[in-house]
Protein backbone atom coordinates (compact mmCIF):
# COMPACT_ATOMS: atom_id res chain seq x y z
CA UNK A 1 0.00 0.00 0.00
CA UNK A 2 2.70 2.59 0.57
CA UNK A 3 4.34 2.26 -2.76
CA UNK A 4 0.73 2.24 -4.55
CA UNK A 5 -0.41 5.90 -2.48
CA UNK A 6 3.29 7.60 -3.60
CA UNK A 7 2.12 6.27 -7.12
CA UNK A 8 -1.14 7.61 -6.71
CA UNK A 9 0.22 10.44 -5.28
CA UNK A 10 2.82 11.27 -8.16
CA UNK A 11 0.02 10.17 -10.82
CA UNK A 12 -2.17 13.18 -9.28
CA UNK A 13 0.38 15.77 -8.96
CA UNK A 14 1.34 15.30 -13.02
CA UNK A 15 -2.47 14.54 -14.30
CA UNK A 16 -3.19 18.21 -15.31
CA UNK A 17 -0.56 18.43 -18.72
CA UNK A 18 -0.96 22.41 -17.66
CA UNK A 19 -2.24 24.62 -14.90
CA UNK A 20 -2.33 21.95 -12.02
CA UNK A 21 -5.54 21.86 -10.21
CA UNK A 22 -5.70 22.45 -6.81
CA UNK A 23 -7.56 19.52 -5.40
CA UNK A 24 -5.35 17.46 -7.33
CA UNK A 25 -2.28 18.72 -5.82
CA UNK A 26 -3.76 18.73 -2.41
CA UNK A 27 -4.82 14.97 -2.58
CA UNK A 28 -0.86 13.88 -4.07
CA UNK A 29 -0.13 15.51 -1.37
CA UNK A 30 -2.78 13.76 1.44
CA UNK A 31 -1.41 10.36 -0.35
CA UNK A 32 2.25 11.42 0.18
CA UNK A 33 1.63 11.85 3.66
CA UNK A 34 -0.35 8.80 4.64
CA UNK A 35 2.56 6.87 2.63
CA UNK A 36 5.16 7.79 5.47
CA UNK A 37 2.53 7.95 8.01
CA UNK A 38 1.85 4.26 7.33
CA UNK A 39 5.26 3.09 6.83
CA UNK A 40 6.23 4.22 10.45
CA UNK A 41 3.48 2.30 11.68
CA UNK A 42 4.39 -0.28 9.78
CA UNK A 43 8.47 -0.49 10.53
CA UNK A 44 7.31 0.18 14.10
CA UNK A 45 4.87 -1.94 14.28
CA UNK A 46 7.33 -5.31 12.71
CA UNK A 47 9.76 -4.82 15.24
CA UNK A 48 7.07 -5.54 17.43
CA UNK A 49 5.21 -8.49 16.47
CA UNK A 50 7.08 -9.42 13.36
CA UNK A 51 7.30 -9.25 9.73
CA UNK A 52 5.38 -12.43 8.69
CA UNK A 53 2.42 -12.53 6.53
CA UNK A 54 0.43 -14.27 9.09
CA UNK A 55 1.33 -11.23 11.78
CA UNK A 56 -0.58 -8.95 9.70
CA UNK A 57 -3.36 -8.86 11.90
CA UNK A 58 -1.35 -8.27 15.24
CA UNK A 59 0.35 -5.48 13.41
CA UNK A 60 -2.81 -3.85 11.88
CA UNK A 61 -4.68 -3.61 15.51
CA UNK A 62 -1.76 -2.01 16.60
CA UNK A 63 -1.22 0.09 14.15
CA UNK A 64 -4.29 1.68 15.60
CA UNK A 65 -3.00 3.05 18.57
CA UNK A 66 -0.45 5.39 16.55
CA UNK A 67 -1.42 9.19 16.68
CA UNK A 68 -0.60 11.67 13.96
CA UNK A 69 0.24 14.34 16.88
CA UNK A 70 2.51 11.46 18.79
CA UNK A 71 4.49 11.01 15.72
CA UNK A 72 4.72 14.43 15.33
CA UNK A 73 6.53 14.95 18.48
CA UNK A 74 8.78 12.30 18.33
CA UNK A 75 9.94 13.33 14.76
CA UNK A 76 10.37 16.57 15.59
CA UNK A 77 12.36 15.58 18.40
CA UNK A 78 15.18 13.16 16.71
CA UNK A 79 14.66 15.11 13.34
CA UNK A 80 16.29 18.16 15.06
CA UNK A 81 18.86 15.41 16.17
CA UNK A 82 18.44 17.05 20.06
CA UNK A 83 16.77 14.53 22.29
CA UNK A 84 15.21 16.03 25.81
CA UNK A 85 18.56 15.88 28.01
CA UNK A 86 16.12 13.52 30.17
CA UNK A 87 16.57 11.08 27.62
CA UNK A 88 19.53 11.61 25.80
CA UNK A 89 22.23 11.75 29.73
CA UNK A 90 20.89 7.74 30.02
CA UNK A 91 21.44 6.47 26.42
CA UNK A 92 24.90 5.27 25.70
CA UNK A 93 27.57 8.33 24.47
CA UNK A 94 28.02 9.41 22.59
CA UNK A 95 23.98 8.74 20.88
CA UNK A 96 23.57 10.28 17.30
CA UNK A 97 20.44 10.24 15.91
CA UNK A 98 21.38 8.65 12.19
CA UNK A 99 20.93 10.85 8.89
CA UNK A 100 18.38 8.66 7.49
CA UNK A 101 16.37 8.79 10.62
CA UNK A 102 16.54 12.59 11.03
CA UNK A 103 16.02 13.09 7.15
CA UNK A 104 12.41 10.69 7.31
CA UNK A 105 11.54 12.71 10.81
CA UNK A 106 11.87 15.95 9.16
CA UNK A 107 10.37 15.17 5.79
CA UNK A 108 7.07 13.30 8.18
CA UNK A 109 6.56 16.51 9.92
CA UNK A 110 6.67 18.76 6.90
CA UNK A 111 4.77 16.65 5.32
CA UNK A 112 2.15 16.11 8.31
CA UNK A 113 1.59 20.00 8.32
CA UNK A 114 1.25 20.14 4.56
CA UNK A 115 -1.39 17.60 4.28
CA UNK A 116 -3.24 19.56 6.99
CA UNK A 117 -3.20 22.89 5.21
CA UNK A 118 -3.83 20.39 2.02
CA UNK A 119 -7.18 18.99 3.70
CA UNK A 120 -8.60 21.64 5.88
CA UNK A 121 -7.10 25.29 4.71
CA UNK A 122 -8.63 26.32 1.18
CA UNK A 123 -6.98 30.03 1.76
CA UNK A 124 -3.59 27.80 0.97
CA UNK A 125 -2.51 27.77 -2.43
CA UNK A 126 -0.26 24.99 -3.90
CA UNK A 127 2.13 24.64 -6.44
CA UNK A 128 3.23 22.22 -8.43
CA UNK A 129 7.32 22.34 -7.76
CA UNK A 130 6.63 22.29 -3.98
CA UNK A 131 4.25 19.12 -4.16
CA UNK A 132 6.69 17.06 -6.64
CA UNK A 133 9.67 18.09 -4.23
CA UNK A 134 7.42 16.80 -1.39
CA UNK A 135 6.40 13.65 -3.27
CA UNK A 136 9.91 12.88 -4.25
CA UNK A 137 11.60 13.51 -1.04
CA UNK A 138 8.85 11.63 0.87
CA UNK A 139 9.83 8.64 -1.19
CA UNK A 140 13.15 9.05 -0.97
CA UNK A 141 13.55 9.10 2.44
CA UNK A 142 10.74 6.40 3.04
CA UNK A 143 13.03 4.19 1.13
CA UNK A 144 16.62 4.77 2.62
CA UNK A 145 14.39 4.09 6.19
CA UNK A 146 13.19 0.94 5.41
CA UNK A 147 16.33 0.01 3.91
CA UNK A 148 18.19 0.99 7.06
CA UNK A 149 19.57 -1.61 9.50
CA UNK A 150 17.96 -2.71 12.30
CA UNK A 151 20.33 -0.69 14.43
CA UNK A 152 20.20 0.25 18.15
CA UNK A 153 19.26 3.96 17.16
CA UNK A 154 16.20 2.71 14.79
CA UNK A 155 15.10 0.26 16.80
CA UNK A 156 14.92 3.17 19.53
CA UNK A 157 13.30 5.78 17.72
CA UNK A 158 10.58 3.28 16.77
CA UNK A 159 10.38 2.12 20.18
CA UNK A 160 9.96 5.97 20.58
CA UNK A 161 6.78 6.26 18.74
CA UNK A 162 4.92 4.15 21.33
CA UNK A 163 6.00 5.77 24.42
CA UNK A 164 6.94 9.14 23.85
CA UNK A 165 3.85 10.72 26.16
CA UNK A 166 4.89 8.61 29.29
CA UNK A 167 8.78 8.84 28.11
CA UNK A 168 8.58 12.62 28.25
CA UNK A 169 6.69 12.90 31.38
CA UNK A 170 9.17 11.75 33.47
CA UNK A 171 11.26 14.36 35.18
CA UNK B 1 8.76 38.71 7.76
CA UNK B 2 10.33 37.71 10.80
CA UNK B 3 12.01 40.43 12.91
CA UNK B 4 13.74 37.95 14.59
CA UNK B 5 17.09 39.16 14.04
CA UNK B 6 18.92 36.07 15.15
CA UNK B 7 16.38 34.08 12.88
CA UNK B 8 16.88 36.16 9.73
CA UNK B 9 21.28 35.88 10.19
CA UNK B 10 21.04 32.44 10.68
CA UNK B 11 18.78 31.98 7.23
CA UNK B 12 20.71 34.94 5.05
CA UNK B 13 21.12 33.43 1.79
CA UNK B 14 25.02 34.74 2.06
CA UNK B 15 25.67 32.63 4.32
CA UNK B 16 23.39 29.81 3.87
CA UNK B 17 25.54 26.50 2.24
CA UNK B 18 23.67 26.64 -1.20
CA UNK B 19 24.19 23.66 -3.32
CA UNK B 20 26.11 24.16 -6.31
CA UNK B 21 23.73 23.91 -9.24
CA UNK B 22 20.71 25.31 -7.15
CA UNK B 23 19.70 28.50 -7.83
CA UNK B 24 18.06 29.99 -5.01
CA UNK B 25 16.37 33.64 -5.97
CA UNK B 26 14.40 34.35 -2.91
CA UNK B 27 14.37 32.90 0.69
CA UNK B 28 12.16 34.48 2.84
CA UNK B 29 11.12 33.59 6.53
CA UNK B 30 7.76 34.13 8.27
CA UNK B 31 6.75 33.28 11.86
CA UNK B 32 3.91 30.71 11.81
CA UNK B 33 2.18 28.39 13.93
CA UNK B 34 1.74 24.92 12.72
CA UNK B 35 -1.63 23.14 12.78
CA UNK B 36 -0.60 21.71 16.72
CA UNK B 37 -0.75 25.02 17.74
CA UNK B 38 3.21 24.95 17.76
CA UNK B 39 5.31 28.27 16.94
CA UNK B 40 7.36 27.45 14.02
CA UNK B 41 8.77 29.31 11.29
CA UNK B 42 7.59 29.37 7.21
CA UNK B 43 10.30 29.72 5.23
CA UNK B 44 9.44 30.48 1.66
CA UNK B 45 12.30 29.40 -0.96
CA UNK B 46 12.03 30.56 -4.89
CA UNK B 47 13.54 28.72 -7.64
CA UNK B 48 14.56 29.74 -10.83
CA UNK B 49 12.03 28.65 -13.09
CA UNK B 50 14.70 26.45 -15.38
CA UNK B 51 14.75 24.61 -12.02
CA UNK B 52 14.31 20.60 -12.73
CA UNK B 53 12.69 19.86 -9.42
CA UNK B 54 13.22 15.90 -9.37
CA UNK B 55 16.25 16.17 -11.12
CA UNK B 56 17.26 18.53 -8.49
CA UNK B 57 15.77 16.49 -5.67
CA UNK B 58 19.13 15.71 -3.70
CA UNK B 59 20.73 19.00 -4.33
CA UNK B 60 17.02 20.62 -2.54
CA UNK B 61 17.31 17.87 0.59
CA UNK B 62 21.04 19.65 0.97
CA UNK B 63 19.18 22.64 1.03
CA UNK B 64 16.75 21.82 3.63
CA UNK B 65 19.33 19.71 6.18
CA UNK B 66 21.57 22.91 5.93
CA UNK B 67 18.07 25.29 7.00
CA UNK B 68 17.60 23.13 10.04
CA UNK B 69 21.47 23.02 10.75
CA UNK B 70 21.38 26.49 10.67
CA UNK B 71 18.81 26.72 13.03
CA UNK B 72 20.23 24.03 15.14
CA UNK B 73 23.65 26.20 15.21
CA UNK B 74 22.07 28.70 16.31
CA UNK B 75 20.03 27.47 19.18
CA UNK B 76 16.63 28.62 17.96
CA UNK B 77 14.15 25.93 18.17
CA UNK B 78 11.47 26.35 16.04
CA UNK B 79 10.30 23.60 13.13
CA UNK B 80 11.33 25.43 9.45
CA UNK B 81 8.50 24.74 7.03
CA UNK B 82 10.10 25.22 3.79
CA UNK B 83 8.19 26.28 0.95
CA UNK B 84 9.22 26.18 -2.85
CA UNK B 85 8.13 27.92 -5.93
CA UNK B 86 8.89 28.93 -9.16
CA UNK B 87 8.14 32.58 -10.32
CA UNK B 88 6.38 31.15 -13.19
CA UNK B 89 4.32 29.76 -10.33
CA UNK B 90 3.49 32.67 -8.68
CA UNK B 91 2.33 34.40 -12.11
CA UNK B 92 -0.17 31.67 -12.66
CA UNK B 93 -1.26 32.51 -8.68
CA UNK B 94 -1.76 35.77 -9.59
CA UNK B 95 -3.75 34.85 -12.76
CA UNK B 96 -5.55 32.51 -10.29
CA UNK B 97 -6.65 35.60 -8.33
CA UNK B 98 -7.67 37.46 -10.87
CA UNK B 99 -9.68 34.79 -12.67
CA UNK B 100 -11.61 34.01 -8.90
CA UNK B 101 -12.61 37.86 -9.04
CA UNK B 102 -14.39 38.07 -11.97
Amino acid sequence: MIDDLFIQAQLLATIDQRRPKQANLRRAISAAYYAMFHCLIHEATSVQIGTQHRQAPFRRILGRAFTHSMLKHVCTSFGGGALKSTISKRLPAPFVVPQVVKDMSNSFVELQEKRHLADYDLTERFDRSDTLNLIDQARRHTQAFQNYQLSDEKRFFLACLWAWKELTSHP
Amino acid sequence: MTDDKATLEALDLSVLPVPPGLHVLELKVDDYIDWSGEPALRVQILLDDATDIPGAGEQIDELKRAIHNQLHKHRIPLFPYIFLAKPCELTEAEADCEDSSD
